[in-house]
């Protein structure tokens, strides 16, 4: 899976999850300082990836996924290591 | 106990008959009834035979609601919110300026929780328990709209859930009468919310509950069993006093109520719930039986429930104080069906028309003679009993008076 | 207060229950009554050895789930206790009321498991419908002790407990009957093992409430019953009085569906409600009954709430929260509690707060560490909070 689709992928859960617009989603965006996510909004959003992508992220490894950028980046370190 | 008084000011209303409390009022003022099947779908569970009764029809959430924030909540919760939003609005209340310690919400059911519950439960084991979506998880909770309505609202006041049967949202309403006499809040938002889903069909169809594809037959003498129906009805409850100074309008005036249970060994110790839970009530509102004017029943075409009210309400009215069934036009909602009998208790106090009950026509000979009604009455009562009974031995009687000078 | 009754994890009885969290006992294993293996924790607290022949004879016990069984037990040693069982008092001005959290649903698990195993068509058998009628947990008590006056179910999330006490104590302030049955109970559930799992907020070993290293909760079952009385009423028959439930506070954080509002809106507004009612001041509470889950954020916002209201007294109050020895009971829970702050202010004695090993400074309280502590208690404030932003507190004072 390309990068990009993963990057898309990725977005298009976060928008649906918080409800934001596609354009108020900066890669660089902290999920509870600028978007508004809780804490079960993130693992709402943990989980659904999981679900989506067939990955399980470590403990550890969700705790520090709080910026759209590093959950890209874990879930593409998950998908590049499965294939 | 010094004894504030305590009025209605506001209705909301969800229900078969449609989105809103003239919806509810034009069908039951028109005679309409709402029963039709209905097929619940679980995507990876076996499919069910449809289900009848009386549904809510699909209607926009966001209309009532706004846009954001209403993913995960439940249909309950949903429908619980736009009720009260819209009694809200007709009371004349606006969230952004009220006191919000002062403002409380009372909720009643009996299913509430009961779809989300099992969902996350059949999805843990069907899909893993790591891949639960953690943001169903709060809506499990019986106590799910009545919280949601008030973090929409912001509603800080006293936050209550209860559930007791068929009783459950008369119970709602008097406890939170109980708290506005006390002035331990200002304004109260009380009522009830039933809805029907996968899990919860499951279980009616295969219970006997509504095998048969009849309208219910509230006291008529070839009545069997009740017919399920969802609904979500609130009302807006406040101090008389408040609603003087901020110029509101009444719709209805709480006197008092009554609570009894029993255990229901017989239809002896149904008709004794029933009885003293009225009797209760007309003690609180100080008010002898010919007083009361309409009585708005329980009766949902059940064969032994009906029976045991009709003799409780034959002997302390008579018979000839009309008494009128709205579960012949809406079903048998649960714990929003209390909710439902006072909606209707207000049609006849504030638009003076009590209607015909559909599904009556014939009256049981093995029972008193009560005036069910059997056409619409254009009349004005100035007091009225809403009285619920449950077959799990509960009663709760509830008397409403027609709006008076404060 | 005139009568106790506990069903719990350290132990049946009040009493049994009462000397082993004194000793401190630790109620909180492995979990047995499911395969736990799925999850990532696996502890919680299980009651053992509990015989529901022992207490229900007229109803079928077999017909009840669990903790309807935990409900009517606590009810008979509760009215026993009270020495109002077999009374002649008028049963209708004897009610019943009883708080939970998920109260008979884990009764429809069974069901609904096995349609996911064999994918059956069709229905159930009707006595899975009515086995999960959450109502039942009041109705069956009063049905096997034929108490016939107000009766119904509050199920207001963790806080229902103190929300049962204080629905009975209104209904008696307001003549709707002379005595109340007033508890909580709940039992364990796979579905709320899944639901805390999914939240990431159970403890592994331990539950250790306002501890720097704390983890989480724990789930757990039980059940408690308190019978309460006209003050007229239970002076007129000599009845043994406990102590006296002064006032309650009930509100809402109206703020979110699981996390507390960060400053304890809520429960600081209800801790003061409940005082005021009592006619109370901060200064005069000598013992605070926590809430405590163990969660980071629970016992921070509480910890928060309770500087708000007590101020610079804060180091001179006992805080204790019982749920390092017993978990989180549920709907239980501040009823098991509401029993624990009448025994500390009968025996002068508040029970300790186990698991403790290292202090919070974010929760800078008086906690009362792993040992109980002697103490002469006449107000003692008992703390519920529940998903929801449900939050009731309730006040006993010595009589």
């Amino acid at each position: 899976m390309e990068h990009e689709e993963i990057k898309q992928i990725v977005r298009e859960t976060l928008t649906e999850i918080l409800e934001l617009e596609e354009d108020e989603v900066g890669d660089e965006a902290h999920i509870a300082d600028d978007l508004g996510g809780d804490s079960i909004r993130k693992l709402e959003l943990i989980v659904a990836l999981e679900k989506r992508f067939d990955i399980h992220y470590a403990p550890e490894e969700a705790a520090g996924m709080d910026s759209v950028e590093s959950i890209i980046q874990a879930t593409r370190n998950h998908v590049r290591s499965r294939t | 106990m010094s004894w504030s008084r305590v009025v209605i000011t506001g209705a909301g209303a969800v229900t078969a008959l449609g989105v809103g409390k003239d919806a509810l009022f034009d069908g039951l003022r028109e005679g309409r009834s709402a029963f039709s099947f209905r097929s619940f779908h679980h995507e990876r569970l076996p499919e069910l035979p449809p289900l009848y009764g009386a549904f809510i029809g699909e209607f926009q959430v966001s209309d009532f609601l706004g846009r954001k924030g209403i993913r995960s909540l439940s249909r309950e919760s949903r429908i619980f919110m736009c009720a009260a939003v819209m009694a809200c609005a007709e009371a004349g209340l606006t969230p952004q300026v009220w006191e919000r310690p002062s403002v409380g919400v009372f909720g009643a059911s009996v299913l509430s929780g009961y779809e989300d519950y099992l969902r996350l439960f059949t999805d843990g084991l069907l899909d893993g328990v790591d891949r639960i979506n953690p943001a169903q998880g709060p809506q499990t909770g019986f106590n799910a709209p009545t919280s949601q309505l008030a973090i929409h609202l912001g509603a800080e006041g006293p936050n209550i859930t209860l559930t007791n049967g068929g009783t459950s949202s008369l119970d709602a309403v008097a406890y939170a009468a109980d708290y506005l006499r006390d002035n331990r809040a200002k304004v109260i938002f009380a009522g009830g919310v039933e809805t029907l889903s996968y899990f919860s069909a499951r279980e009616f169809i295969s219970g006997g509950a509504a095998e048969t594809a009849q309208p219910p037959r509230p006291f008529d003498m070839g009545r069997n069993v009740s017919v399920l129906g969802e609904a979500g009805a609130v009302f807006v409850l406040e101090n008389a006093g408040e609603v003087r100074a901020r110029g509101g309008r009444v719709q209805a005036e709480v006197l008092g109520y009554g609570r009894a249970f029993e255990p229901p060994s017989s239809l002896h110790a149904l008709e004794r719930a029933s009885r003293r839970a009225i009797l209760e009530a007309l003690r609180e509102a100080d008010l002898e039986p010919h007083a009361v004017e309409a009585v708005y029943a329980s009766a949902a075409g059940e064969r032994e429930a009906d029976a045991a009210e009709a003799a409780s309400l034959f002997e302390v009215f008579g018979g000839r104080t009309p008494v009128y069934c709205v579960k012949g036009a809406v079903g048998e909602c649960l714990g929003a069906a209390g909710a439902l009998q006072i909606a209707a208790a207000l049609l006849g106090l504030t638009q003076n028309l009590i209607p015909r009950t559909l599904g009556f026509h014939t009256h049981d000979p093995a029972s008193p003679a009560l005036r069910v009604t059997t056409e619409p009455l254009r009349l004005t009562p100035r007091r009225v009993l809403v009285h619920a009974l449950d077959v799990g031995g509960s009663a709760t009687a509830l008397i409403l008076a027609a709006p008076e000078p404060l | 207060m005139t009568g106790l009754g506990v069903v719990s994890p350290i132990g049946i009885g009040a009493e049994e229950f009462w000397r082993r969290a004194l000793a401190g006992s630790v109620g909180t294993s492995e979990i047995t009554q499911f395969d736990t293996s799925p999850y990532q924790t696996h502890r919680g607290g299980e009651v053992v050895a509990f015989r529901p022949e022992l207490y229900i004879n007229k109803l079928d016990a077999a017909g009840l789930s669990r903790s309807t069984q935990f409900a009517v037990a606590v009810t008979r040693m509760a009215l026993e206790d009270a020495g109002l069982l077999d009374s002649d008092i008028p049963s209708e001005r004897v009610g019943v009321c009883f708080g939970i959290v998920l109260g008979n649903r884990p009764s429809a698990e069974r069901y609904a498991s096995r349609l996911c195993r064999e994918r059956v068509a069709g229905g159930v058998a009707r006595a899975a419908v009515t086995s999960h009628d959450a109502a039942v947990t009041s109705r069956a008590p009063a049905a096997e002790f034929g108490l016939t006056g107000p009766n119904l179910v509050l199920p207001t999330a963790c806080a229902a407990g103190n929300s049962a006490i204080s629905f009975a104590m209104d209904a008696i302030r307001a003549g709707r009957a002379d005595v109340m049955v007033a508890g909580g109970a709940d039992e364990l559930s796979k579905t709320m093992f899944m639901l805390f799992n999914s939240f990431r907020s159970m403890a592994p070993l331990a539950v250790q409430p306002f501890d720097r290293h704390r983890k989480g909760l724990m789930l757990s079952e039980g059940a408690a019953a308190l019978v309460l009385e006209s003050d007229e009423h239970a002076r007129a028959r000599g009845a043994r009085i406990y102590g006296e439930v002064a006032g309650h506070g009930n509100s809402a954080d109206a703020y979110h569906m699981t996390a507390p509002h960060p400053e304890g809106r809520g429960a600081v507004r209800s801790i003061r409600e409940a005082l005021g009612q009592a006619g109370l001041g901060p200064d005069e509470v000598n013992y605070i009954s926590a809430h405590g889950t163990g969660t980071p954020v629970n016992d921070l916002v509480e910890a928060k709430a309770i500087h708000t209201v007590f101020g610079k007294r804060v180091g001179t109050i006992p805080v204790s929260s019982i749920k390092g020895m017993l978990g989180h009971t549920q709907g239980a829970a501040s009823a098991i509690e509401a029993v624990s702050c009448l025994l500390a202010i009968r025996d002068g004695i508040v029970p300790p707060n186990a698991n403790y090993e290292e202090p919070d400074e974010d929760c800078d309280l008086d906690v009362v560490a792993n040992a109980p502590r002697r103490l002469r208690v006449d107000v003692a404030l008992n703390n519920a909070f529940g998903f929801g932003g449900n939050i009731s507190c309730v006040v006993f004072t010595k009589v």
